[in-house]
This record gives structure tokens, C-alpha cells and sequence, in this order.
């Protein structure tokens, strides 16, 4: 699968090993490099991959990880505020700094304080804020990276590069890539999960877009506000043919197919179209189940709590135990936030949503030996500033009490499978403005991501109109530093 | 195409990272050191070859990034990047050159498209421990030259020739000559001629995108000989060739190509519609099917408002070519870039953004060609305040474009002229100097002697026809690109659609034909063995409706299919019952429906060489569940009926198989659809019909713990079950239900009744929870009750929420329980809450949980498919249906 091209996309024939190679422009190096060799000798598992996109594959590399939970806190959520202490600007607050402002969308003043308490937790010592207490717990098995910094301080192009590592042109997003990359193992699901309860995040689609890979590696966005399946999945449900009488429908057709096929013997088209109707048949059983947070002992529902979030993160959790690749889970519609002003309040808010839920994520993970296997990711596409965002008309209602975006610093933290727990990497500055230490950008970011889930970044490439693409483009250094 | 850092900075390591980087180099290189002779093969057999391969691209004869040139002895030993030494012969760590391989990121990494393999990195190293040894005598700049000039022997930019065609014997197509003569060298031959029926549903599908007529079939039928056949089938080419319809299938091809869409994208706040977009697919159509010549068809996308007709505005829409492209938030660079690349790709098949930000890596596109072409695009604007959206003018002041450093508009380098590709043109071509320049520009991708476009074009078409092009990628020529398998035939075709005034119809004549399209597609395991792709067409390919074709092929033989031609968009996603053909699709780019991005559908978000072709289950439970195709089939199954047929079911299965799969069905066919039919009405015959819940009211008899009278509820709409239109009824007072909950009425005969029954043998538990929230009245009572089975849970919700669940209990098939509500003693302040779930297992497993709100409909919803339903819907989604041989 990481040898399909756009010169080779289509199979209207059964396509055999040779051909494929020979169409890919691929040597048989590429292929052992990509661990796709080994497959590749039975030509039915060929036919099979090129046939179904999704059928599943090894990575480049060995890895734990099989799945990731991306937390997409949109908005873009303080890190002075949640994760990165700065007794500093504790201390020196609402003083006017000369220099290390730095330029971010609006105009901003003074040092603002962080109105939240932070104490350290676990063996490590880490100190986070209030806001995140519960996810807190976690931090020695999480790492925490206070050096993150994008590209420019504004929303639309920091959310395509957080999610497609390019800020302008269309490019496909990280969970198209590694679905293009693993497949999945449950066909019963959508492989690619996108999460946004009341509608979409800003820049919408594009964040889980395929870009020039095949559409079925665009992430199925889900609107987690609905609880019904049939809102949650297009077509899963049928309420004017029975389930028995399904059956029967689908015993004929398989009966009509199965003379066609005998006399057009070997077509490996034809027999994937059949065997696409049985997965659809099981799919409508098992996505209903799978989406059921119902289902879940009433500990656990308690655990994760009340509210939509609770309610995501928790189905999260059950789509990746079914085997379902990459689950984006964003905090909601628009940017929630992305607070310029009220931001004791609103983050308090925001925090008090999610926290719950994602401390028992990690729990739960954890007690199910699924952490080893998954790699959790919790960001925005920036963070904010440490000094306040100044009043502007049209902006943020006169109020001083708010932080405007800030792509100069911010911090992100995974765990799971492979990163090291309990582990602080980089630094900003005193007052938490500019990443100063051990600098991580978003490509250093997704080009790790890629190493902990078995990928080369340079390597894992696609070659569209032209060129080899990457999701890491020209850029990215693997940071093995946040690698156990 | 974003930049890559490519200057090498001044050093900037401390003493300690050098020492760590040292101990890494020498580890690698501690094997013993080399006698000179030695030293020159290692360096001819080694170093040599990796120069040329990896860096003298960029830092040779043609170009020297940051000064650097690594195609001289001189200049490798003796140069600096920044303050470093390139190279410290005999210590790898001080050499800025090995240090650049490791991509640390304590440097840049070079080279930027990826890292070296280890033991190229390892060779650099000892090459330099050794003492960098350059023999004299070695040259890398000729050979770096000879490289750079390849390209003019890339077959694609060879002029188009005329093969020799003296071998072509009489009548025979010469299409058919060059596949014969490919054939024969791997002692292969065609394929037999394909059925007439085959051929003609070939042929139907290829030209007009549907089935065909019936009328056609049969007489092709009645054609006595082959030459009768043939005459036939050509009257029926021409027919189709001349029909409406195939403007419409071939204008689809031609929107892939030029991103079509009818929004702008992400534009933040702005009006994201281009509500003239649908006038371009309209010009698109007319001109496919006047088949207007394609140098004037490309010549319009690209430059109408300079052409006649330019006071016409139907002509105009052509540039919705140009401007129907995502809108970037407004970014112009991005705008420009999005253009080129449609023109280039789509026309020419060159991918020349590569070039945006450095001279492309494999073509020869050099950074200047891709601003010549901005500087035509940036001369070029969108006239404000005009309904018309489509088209572009030439501003008054054309821009003079200069090149943009990597990319960065803020980086100005060189200016150069507003012209065609040199590659292509010459390096001393013309500069363009009438307006913008985009009608040179047309003209000069129009031009008979541009060896790309026709070609371009040819391999496109028979693409289409054959489901493979001569040339594998048909929106890349580049030098990367393997040669057509068919050189001779490309070229042929090539000038036989010139001569022929860029006829595309004429094409599509010659090459559907040939013996070689109308051969049939079974498979041949002895070709197989040797062509196990099929490049070289010893058969047919088998081809797959793509998502326009079976929809549309769905509507025709529905008999529903609207065959108006041209107009507006409409979304067919979300209308059930649209009947318009699917190229009249709306097409949102910002949020592509998920049944478009399902059925490989290309993103509109730039050009599309080819489509995807993959089997996922999403398809096939658009094909199973969605109302579109359950409507049709009900239409299907409605135009099969027949009142002649009394008791016989075989007539009406004869009629459904000769409408959906065209030809008689067979006796084995017969006797399991007749099998299906009568299974399935036995089975609605037991459940009423009615499956799942039912909302009706009745009365609950204390004696016999059951219900005694049920009745459905007359009224149904807006989210409601109750006795009229509007509450009270007179005669059944509040008595309703709703999806949350509802109202008894007045005494023990008004109850509200949710009946549910078994679609299956199943297994069931029942949980309900039960809320009434107000502080006056007595609140309502809640059964759960199973005729012959009594009671089964019961509670009060008084002012309060009660949770009530019942044991597992069995059902048969179309038996039934009842929750029922009833007012108690009064009926004031009655209004409930409920929320039923039916757990429903078969064999110890969950097969589903209904869920009362969830499921809830009113009768405005579809009613259920019967077995005719079912049977034109199982019909319609078969392979013989969904494939043409």
C-alpha cells in the first residue's frame, strides 16, 4: 500500500505482483524498506491490498503503537495556564516587559498572571495547573513538550499545520497518512475519526482532509452532539427493509454474483464488490454497538463523567478497541479556546469539560493494557500569550482580562506506547512567550509521531503530480529525546 | 514545494557537539586507510556516482545554491559554505560537507529531499578521512552536463512523427496493426470479438454513460451477419456520438480535469458560492457535444475574452477553466499557483509548480518558466462588480513578473519575461507582449507543434475507453514517466486527431472501431502469464461503473431518470429524489459530501489525473440503506407490475430482469427470485407489515392483564401520533404519542399504546425509564404487558422518573408487547416522558437496541419495501449490473 501512486491508483484488472512494482516505479528495495515484502509474495494479499485500501499492514518499522487518539483542544488553549509554570510572570504581573513581546495577531500589554494554581504530581514532580487535575495523575506516563512553536498566530493556517503540515496548500492530514499507511483492523468501521460535537471546528473538513490521497483515507467526521447512529454514520440503518429480510436480500444477491463470478473466473474486482456487501451487512450491527456509550458498565460511564466530552472520549476509547486507526477528538464547534478575554472563566469552563474524561482515559487505557498500544496527543493548534490581549473593536468586548494567540510557544503532551512518561521537554522563556530550549516545531512533532508509530518520516512518501510528498514536506528532525 | 533552508550557515557548534559528532564519523570510517590507486576507484566507484545522483543538481554546472559547486576538484577541496570549509581532508567531523549528511538537527540537512542510506554517508566520511582524494584527471562537469540535457531526449518532448504505416494492410485499422505487432512479440493475439450484446452495452455505457435502449439490443440481435452487425453498430456509434448524452459523460471527464465545484472553499466569511459555476459546465457539455475542435476548446478555457464570441456571454464561462478554484482566504500567489497547475497538468501534463519555489527536481522547468507563466495570470484579473464570475481580463498594465525566491513573495529575485515554457519553446523564446499574454499562451499550448498537448489529450481519451492510458500517468510526461507502451499508435492517433481538425468525436469513432476495443474482455490465462496487467491488450478490460454511471444507470432503468440536458446544480447528497443525471451534482469542495468522497469522487481541490478506484463498505450500504436507492427501487418495482399477471410471479421477475440486467433471466434465476419473493411476503404476511414499533391507543383489562383493543392512531405528522390534526380530538381527547414520550386519555380505554414486534426469532429485555414532572394530578401509570403472558413490569411516575425493566423474554416472529400508559384516575397534567430500549439478542448475541426516541417516526416516513421492492433493489445492486464486460 505505501507503493500505490496516483499513476497506479486504478486496478481494472486483478493486479499482480509484478504489475504492481512495475507500476509504482518502485524497486523492490523501496518495497522491503516500507515491510511490505513479505506480504507481497502471496499474490492474493496483493490483489487484496490493492483492491480493499484499507486491508491492514505493517508499518515501516516495529512499534506498539496500533492507534492514536489525537485531543484537539481548538482555539488554542493557554499554556501558562495549564501545562508551563512561570513563577516569573506570577511574579512580575502587570508589568509592561520592553522586550520579548513578541508580535501575535492583536495588540497586547501587560504581564498577565495566571489566575490558576499549579502543584506538582506524581514521582516526577511535574507541576501542572488546577485545570487539569485529573489528567494530571498521568504525568510520569506522559511527556510533556513546553517547546512547541508553529508558524504564524493565526488559526486557519496553524490548524493545517498542526494537522497536515503545511499551512496553505491542500495536503493530506496525519490520520489519512497513517491510515494510508496501516489500513485498519476492524473493516466494520471507519477507519479515520473525526470527532467535533455541534458542528465543525474552523477550516471544517480540511483538517481531516486526504488531500491527493484517495478519498477513503479522509477522516469520517462524526458530530458527537447526536447520540442516534444513524445521524453518526451515513446509510447505517434501515427502517424499510427488515434485518431478516436483509439477509435474504443479500443471500439472493450473493446467489446472482456467485454465477456471474463463475463466469468471469478470478476477477478479483468482482470479488471484492462481493465481499464489500457482507462487511456492510456486519457493520451495521457493530457501529451501532460501538457508538453505544450505554453499553459501558456504569463504573466506567462514572469515571468519565457527564457531557458531550466525557460522551467522546469515552466512544474514543471504544472505537480504538475495535480497531479503528486514528480518533480525533475535537473540543467543539468553532474555537472554543480561543479565549481573548474572560479566560479564568472560560478556561475553567473548557478545563472543567475535559479533564474528567481524559484523566480517565489514561485510566482506563492504562487498566486495559491499551495505553502500550495507543499513543494519546493533546494540543491545540498554538497556545496564548503570557501578557494581556489589549481591548480592539470587534474583538473582544472591551474586557483586559484575556490572552491573544501565541505560535512563538505553547506546549503539547502525549503518552502511551513508546514516549516517555514523567518527562519535560524544552523550555520558553521566563515568562513562557518563546520556546528557548530544545525548540519543537510542528514538523519535529508529526516526523516523532511517525517514528513512535513505526514510520520513517522521509521515507513514508506518496508521489502525486510529480513528486514524492511527505506529511514532514522538506522539514521535521525526529526528537528521540520524548521516545522511551 | 515549501523552501527548504539551503544556505549553509556560518558554523555554529560548540566544541563538545563537534567532539560528539567526530566520535560518530570515525566510527564509521576506522577501517584501514587506502593507496592511491586504491583511493581513485573508491572515489569513481563511490563518491563519484553519488555526486552526480545526489547533489550536482543543485550545486554543479547548471545551478550553484549558496555558491556551492560540487562538480570541480577545486571547488569541492578548496570551498567554503559560509566560514566552514567544505571539506578538512582526513577529518570528516570538521567538514561542514559530512556533517550536513547526518540530518541533525544541530545543522541543515542536506540533501533536503532525505537523508542518505548509512553506508553512503559512511563512504562520504572515509572518502574524507582518506584525504578527500580527487583524482585530477576526474571530470564530473561534463558528465553533470550531459545529465542536465537528457530531457531533450525524453520521448515526450520529441516531436509527434508519423509512423510508417506501409505495413498496414488493407482495412485493417492501424490501431489494431500496432497492438497486433506488440502482441505478437510476446506470441500473443487479440481476443475473439465481444457478443453483440456485450458490445452494444459496451458501447452505450462508453458514449452516453447509460444502459442501453432495449430497442437496441434487440436489434443488434436481429443483425443476420457480421457485416450486417457492423453496419449496425456503426449507425449506432454515430447515434450516440451525436446524442446529448455524450457531452454529458465525456463533459464529466473534462470537469475531473479542470476541479470543477460550485464553492470557493474556506473563505472564512465571504459568500463561499460561485453561483455561475454551473454556466461552465454547461459550455463544457455544448461544446463536447458540437465537438468543437480541442485546440479552440482549450483555447477558450484559457483566453475567450479575446476570441470571438467574446460578447458572449454563454462563451465566456469557458475560463471557469481558470477561475472556478479554491479560493485560498484570497491569497493571489495561491490563486496563480492553483491556475498554473490546472493549465499545466490538465493540458500539458507537466507538473510545473513543482517549480514554484526551485527549479523542478526531474523536469526541465526552471523557477523562471514558472513565473513567466505567473506574471500571464497576475496580468490577468477578475472584473469586479459583474454577475458573471467566470471570466478574466487583461489588465490595462501587464505585471512584470520577477522570480520569488523559494517561493516567498517577499524575496525578489530576477525578473524575467511573461512567456511560454522554454522547454518547449526554446530558451530564447519570444516574451509574450499582447496584454497579459494568456492568448499566447493558449495559442501556444494549442500550437501543432507543442509535442505535449495532443498527446496529452489522445492518451486522455483512450484512457477513458480502454480504463488504462498508453501512458500510465496521464497528468505527468516528465522525464519520470515511462514511455507510452504503444509509441507508434500514440503518435499515430495523435496526428490522425490533428489532421482531423482535433476532432474528439472523431477520435472516440477511430479508436471504438477498432477490433481491438470491441474485442472481448474475458480472460486469457496464457496472456496473463506474460501481460498480467494487460498493457498490451490481448482482451477487453473488464470496467466497473463509476459512481455518475450507476446512479444514472439506476434512474434509467427506474424509468425516473430526468433527461433534461443543462442547468443549474442540485444536491444530490441530500435529495432522495433528485432525479437529475449526477453530473448535474452539486459539488461543495470545502465540505465534499461523504457519499462522493465513498464512491472515489476526485477532490476538487486541484486537478485530477485519474480516479481512484477502491471496494469499501461504505459503498455498499449507500447501495443497501439510502433512500435513493431504495425509491428507485420502489419505482422499479411499480414499473414491472402488470395486471395480466394474476396469481403467476414469474411474468413480472421475466420483466424486472429484462429491464434491470437486459437479457432473459434463467430458470435457476426464476425459481430463487420467485423463492425470495414469496419467503419475504410470507414473512410481511405474518408481522401486518409492521415491524418494530407501532403507536396506537386501546384499552388495558385489569382482569386478563392484557390489552384487549388495539387501534393505530388515525392522525400522523410532525413528530406525532394522535387522533386529528389538532389536539383535543373529539373523539380521542389528548390521547397521543410523540418521540419523548406522550399523553393518555381520559378513562382505562384511551391508553397509549407502543407496540412492538419481533422482526426475528429473538430474545428480549426490556428497560424503561418512565418521567412525569409536574407537582399536580396523580401522575401516570407504565406497563410493559405481552398478550398470554400478562404484565411484565409496571410503575408510577408521579412528579417523578421511574426506571422499570422487564426479564428476557422470547418472540417469535411477528409477535408483539405493548408499553402502555394510562392516566390512573384523572387525566390532568398526563404529559409524559419516555424512553424504552429493546435490547434484542439472537443466540446470546446483541443484535440490536431499539431505542424508542431514537427510532421514533411519524408516518411521513418512507414506508416499508415489499418484495418486489426488494427484489428490483437486489437487481440493481448485482455485479452484472454494476460491470461492463
Amino acid at each position: 500500500m505505501h507503493n500505490i501512486s496516483e499513476s497506479a491508483n486504478q486496478g481494472p484488472i486483478a493486479i499482480g505482483r509484478r504489475g504492481m512494482l512495475s507500476r509504482c516505479g518502485l524497486g523492490f528495495g523501496a518495497l522491503a524498506m516500507t515491510g511490505f515484502l513479505s506480504d507481497s509474495m502471496m499474490p492474493s494479499a496483493m490483489a487484496d491490498a490493492s483492491l480493499n485500501p484499507m486491508a491492514p499492514k505493517p508499518a515501516q518499522f516495529p512499534s506498539r503503537i496500533k492507534h492514536v487518539i489525537h485531543l484537539f483542544m481548538n482555539g488554542g488553549p493557554s499554556h501558562v495556564d495549564t501545562f508551563d509554570p512561570k513563577p516569573e510572570l506570577q511574579r512580575r504581573g502587570g508589568e509592561v516587559i520592553t522586550s520579548g513581546n513578541l508580535k501575535t495577531e492583536r495588540p497586547t500589554g501587560a504581564l498577565f498572571p495566571s489566575p490558576f494554581r499549579f502543584r506538582k504530581y506524581g514521582e516526577s514532580g511535574i507541576e501542572v495547573s488546577d485545570l487539569f487535575k485529573h489528567t494530571a495523575q498521568h504525568v510520569d506516563d506522559m511527556a510533556i513538550i513546553r517547546s512547541m512553536h508553529a508558524d504564524v498566530p493565526n488559526h486557519e493556517p496553524s490548524l493545517l499545520l498542526m494537522n497536515c503540515g503545511e499551512a496553505r496548500l491542500v495536503r493530506p492530514s496525519m490520520g489519512s497518512w497513517l491510515t494510508y499507511g496501516l489500513g485498519t483492523e476492524n473493516q466494520n468501521l471507519p477507519a479515520f475519526v473525526a470527532m467535533c460535537p455541534g458542528g465543525y471546528p474552523i477550516q471544517e473538513s480540511q483538517n481531516w482532509q486526504s488531500g491527493f490521497l484517495p478519498g477513503v483515507f479522509q477522516g469520517t467526521y462524526l458530530d458527537t452532539k447526536h447520540t442516534e447512529i444513524e445521524k453518526l454514520i451515513e446509510n447505517i440503518r434501515n427502517d424499510r427493509v427488515t434485518r431478516p429480510e436483509q439477509t435474504e436480500q443479500l443471500n439472493l444477491l450473493r446467489g446472482l454474483n456467485k454465477k456471474h463470478l463463475e463466469e468471469r473466473p478470478g476477477d478479483a474486482q468482482l470479488e471484492a464488490r462481493i465481499q464489500s456487501f457482507e462487511l456492510a451487512f456486519r457493520m451495521q450491527t457493530e457501529a451501532a454497538e460501538a457508538f453505544d456509550v450505554n453499553r459501558e458498565p456504569k463504573h466506567i460511564r462514572e469515571m468519565y463523567g457527564d457531557g458531550v466530552q466525557a460522551r467522546q472520549i469515552l466512544i474514543a476509547r471504544r472505537l480504538i478497541e475495535r480497531g479503528v486507526r486514528f480518533v480525533q477528538v475535537w473540543h467543539g464547534e468553532g474555537q472554543p479556546w480561543d479565549n481573548h478575554d474572560d479566560i479564568e472563566v472560560n478556561h475553567r469552563r473548557l478545563a472543567k469539560q475535559c479533564d474528567q474524561a481524559i484523566g480517565a482515559l489514561l485510566t482506563d487505557l492504562k487498566q486495559r493494557g491499551m495505553l502500550e498500544e495507543t499513543l494519546v496527543i493533546w494540543g491545540g493548534e498554538f497556545g496564548r500569550t503570557p501578557v494581556v490581549e489589549l481591548p480592539k473593536e470587534g474583538s473582544n468586548a472591551g474586557k483586559i482580562n484575556g490572552r491573544d494567540h501565541n505560535h512563538w510557544g505553547f506546549t503539547m503532551w502525549m503518552a502511551g506506547g513508546g514516549v516517555k512518561g514523567g518527562y519535560v521537554h524544552g523550555a520558553t522563556d521566563e515568562f513562557g512567550f518563546k520556546a528557548v530550549e530544545k525548540n519543537m516545531h510542528v514538523h519535529d512533532l508529526h516526523a516523532t509521531i511517525l517514528k513512535l508509530i513505526g514510520f520513517d518520516h522521509e521515507k513514508f512518501t506518496y508521489r502525486y503530480a510529480g513528486r514524492d510528498f511527505r506529511l514532514t514536506d522538506v522539514h521535521g528532525t525526529v526528537v528521540d529525546d520524548l521516545i522511551a | 514545494m515549501r523552501r527548504h533552508q539551503t544556505d549553509f550557515r556560518p558554523n555554529r557548534f560548540g566544541k563538545f557537539q563537534r567532539e560528539v559528532i567526530a566520535a560518530i564519523l570515525l566510527c564509521v570510517c576506522s577501517s584501514p586507510s587506502l593507496l592511491a590507486d586504491e583511493r581513485a576507484d573508491f572515489f569513481e566507484s563511490q563518491i563519484r556516482p553519488l555526486l552526480l545522483d545526489k547533489c550536482i543538481e543543485c550545486h554543479g554546472p547548471s545551478k550553484q545554491e549558496n555558491g556551492i559547486r560540487l562538480d570541480r576538484r577545486e571547488s569541492v577541496l578548496q570551498g567554503k559554505a559560509g566560514d566552514a570549509l567544505l571539506i578538512t581532508p582526513g577529518n570528516p567531523a570538521e567538514s561542514r560537507l559530512a556533517r550536513v549528511l547526518e540530518h541533525s538537527s544541530e545543522d541543515i540537512a542536506m540533501p533536503p529531499a532525505g537523508k542518505l542510506e548509512d553506508a553512503q554517508r559512511a563512504a562520504v566520511s572515509k572518502w574524507i578521512a582518506d584525504g578527500a582524494y580527487w583524482p585530477e584527471s576526474s571530470d564530473l562537469e561534463g558528465e553533470a552536463k550531459r545529465r542536465a540535457e537528457q530531457w531533450r531526449e525524453h520521448w515526450a518532448f520529441q516531436p509527434v512523427k508519423s509512423p510508417d504505416l506501409a505495413g498496414v494492410p488493407e482495412g485493417v485499422s492501424p490501431i489494431d496493426f500496432f497492438i497486433d505487432q506488440k502482441l505478437s512479440e510476446k506470441q500473443l493475439k487479440r481476443s475473439k470479438p465481444a457478443s453483440p450484446q456485450t458490445l452494444v452495452r459496451r458501447l452505450s455505457f462508453a458514449l452516453s454513460g447509460l444502459p442501453p435502449e432495449p430497442g437496441d439490443l434487440n436489434a443488434a440481435a436481429k443483425a443476420a451477419t457480421d457485416k450486417q452487425f457492423q453496419q449496425w453498430t456503426n449507425q449506432y456509434i454515430d447515434r450516440l456520438l451525436a446524442a446529448p448524452q455524450f457531452g454529458e459523460r465525456w463533459g464529466r471527464y473534462w470537469l475531473d480535469i479542470s476541479r470543477y465545484s460550485d464553492t470557493k472553499g474556506y473563505v472564512f466569511q465571504e459568500d463561499r458560492e460561485y453561483p455561475d459555476a454551473w454556466r461552465y459546465r454547461e459550455w463544457v457539455v455544448n461544446s463536447i457535444n458540437n465537438d468543437m475542435p480541442y485546440d479552440e476548446f482549450i483555447k477558450r478555457q484559457l483566453a475567450a475574452d479575446r476570441m470571438s464570441g467574446s460578447d458572449d456571454p454563454s462563451q465566456l464561462a469557458a475560463m471557469g477553466f481558470l477561475t472556478l478554484g479554491r479560493r485560498f482566504l484570497n491569497n493571489p500567489h495561491d490563486i496563480i499557483d492553483d491556475r498554473i497547475d490546472v493549465v499545466s497538468r490538465g493540458m500539458l501534463a507537466l507538473t510545473t509548480t513543482c517549480a514554484r519555489c526551485h527549479d523542478h527536481k526531474f523536469d526541465p522547468i526552471p523557477t523562471a518558466d514558472y513565473y513567466s507563466l505567473y506574471g500571464v495570470f497576475a496580468s490577468s484579473d477578475e472584473p469586479k462588480n459583474e454577475p458573471s464570475t467566470l471570466r478574466l481580463v487583461d489588465r490595462a498594465q501587464p505585471v512584470e513578473p520577477v522570480i520569488f525566491r523559494r517561493g516567498s513573495p517577499g524575496n525578489r529575485g530576477d525578473q524575467v519575461p511573461r512567456r511560454f515554457l522554454t522547454a518547449i519553446s526554446g530558451a530564447d523564446a519570444k516574451p509574450f507582449s499582447d496584454g497579459s499574454g494568456r492568448l499566447e499562451l493558449a495559442n501556444a499550448i494549442a500550437d501543432r507543434n507543442n509535442p505535449l498537448t495532443g498527446r496529452v489529450a489522445v492518451n486522455r481519451v483512450w484512457m477513458h475507453l480502454f480504463g488504462q492510458g498508453l501512458v500510465e500517468a496521464p497528468s505527468d510526461f516528465g522525464v519520470r514517466t515511462a514511455p507510452p507502451t504503444h509509441p507508434e499508435l500514440l503518435d499515430y492517433l495523435t496526428l490522425s486527431f490533428m489532421d482531423h481538425n482535433w476532432s474528439v468525436k472523431s477520435l472516440v469513432r477511430t479508436i471504438i472501431q477498432s477490433e481491438t476495443w470491441q474485442q472481448s474482455s474475458e480472460r486469457r490465462l496464457e496472456a496473463e502469464k506474460s501481460d498480467p496487467e494487460n498493457r498490451l491488450l490481448a482482451r477487453m478490460n473488464r470496467s466497473r461503473l463509476d459512481f455518475e454511471a450507476h446512479r444514472d444507470a439506476i434512474l434509467a432503468v427506474s424509468g425516473k431518470l430526468d433527461r433534461t440536458i443543462g442547468g443549474t446544480s442540485t444536491d444530490i447528497a441530500a435529495d432522495a429524489n433528485s432525479l437529475r443525471r449526477t453530473i448535474y451534482a452539486r459539488i461543495d469542495r470545502q465540505n465534499l459530501p461523504g457519499l462522493f468522497r465513498t464512491f472515489n469522487l476526485p477532490s476538487p481541490d486541484a486537478h485530477a489525473a485519474r480516479r481512484f478506484e477502491t471496494t469499501v463498505p461504505q459503498q455498499a450500504l449507500f447501495q443497501l440503506n439510502s433512500p435513493f436507492v431504495m425509491n428507485r427501487a420502489v419505482d422499479l418495482a411499480e414499473k414491472s407490475r402488470s395486471e395480466g399477471d394474476g396469481n403467476d410471479i414469474s411474468p413480472r421477475i421475466r420483466r424486472l430482469v429484462r429491464i434491470v440486467l437486459e437479457r432473459e433471466p434463467r430458470m435457476d434465476e426464476i425459481t430463487s427470485m420467485a423463492a425470495f419473493i414469496r419467503t419475504i411476503e410470507s414473512e410481511q404476511a405474518a408481522t401486518g407489515g409492521q415491524t418494530g414499533w407501532g403507536y396506537g391507543y386501546g384499552t388495558f383489562d385489569e382482569a386478563s392483564s392484557s390489552v384487549t383493543a388495539f387501534t393505530e392512531f388515525p392522525f400522523s405528522g410532525e413528530g406525532k401520533w394522535q387522533g386529528g390534526q389538532t389536539l383535543p380530538d373529539a373523539k380521542l381527547g389528548w390521547t397521543s404519542l410523540n418521540k419523548q414520550g406522550g399523553h393518555p386519555g381520559g378513562n382505562l380505554s384511551l391508553c397509549t399504546i407502543r407496540r412492538w414486534t419481533a422482526d426475528m426469532d429473538c430474545r428480549v429485555i426490556v428497560n424503561s425509564v418512565i418521567s412525569h414532572s409536574v407537582d399536580q394530578g396523580d401522575g401516570v401509570r407504565f406497563r410493559v404487558a405481552r398478550s398470554g403472558h400478562g404484565v411484565l413490569a409496571e410503575t408510577v411516575a408521579q412528579n417523578s422518573t421511574s426506571p422499570v425493566a422487564t426479564e428476557a423474554f422470547e418472540l417469535k416472529t411477528g409477535e408483539s408487547f405493548d408499553c402502555i400508559v394510562d392516566c390512573r384516575t384523572n387525566e390532568s397534567h398526563d404529559s409524559f416522558k419516555s424512553r424504552i430500549l429493546v435490547t434484542q439478542m439472537v443466540n446470546g448475541k446483541v443484535q440490536r437496541v431499539w431505542n424508542s426516541e431514537d427510532d421514533f417516526r411519524d408516518q411521513s416516513g418512507s414506508s416499508r419495501l415489499d418484495a418486489w421492492a426488494q427484489l428490483s433493489q437486489a437487481l440493481m445492486l448485482t455485479n452484472e449490473f454494476v460491470f461492463v464486460d
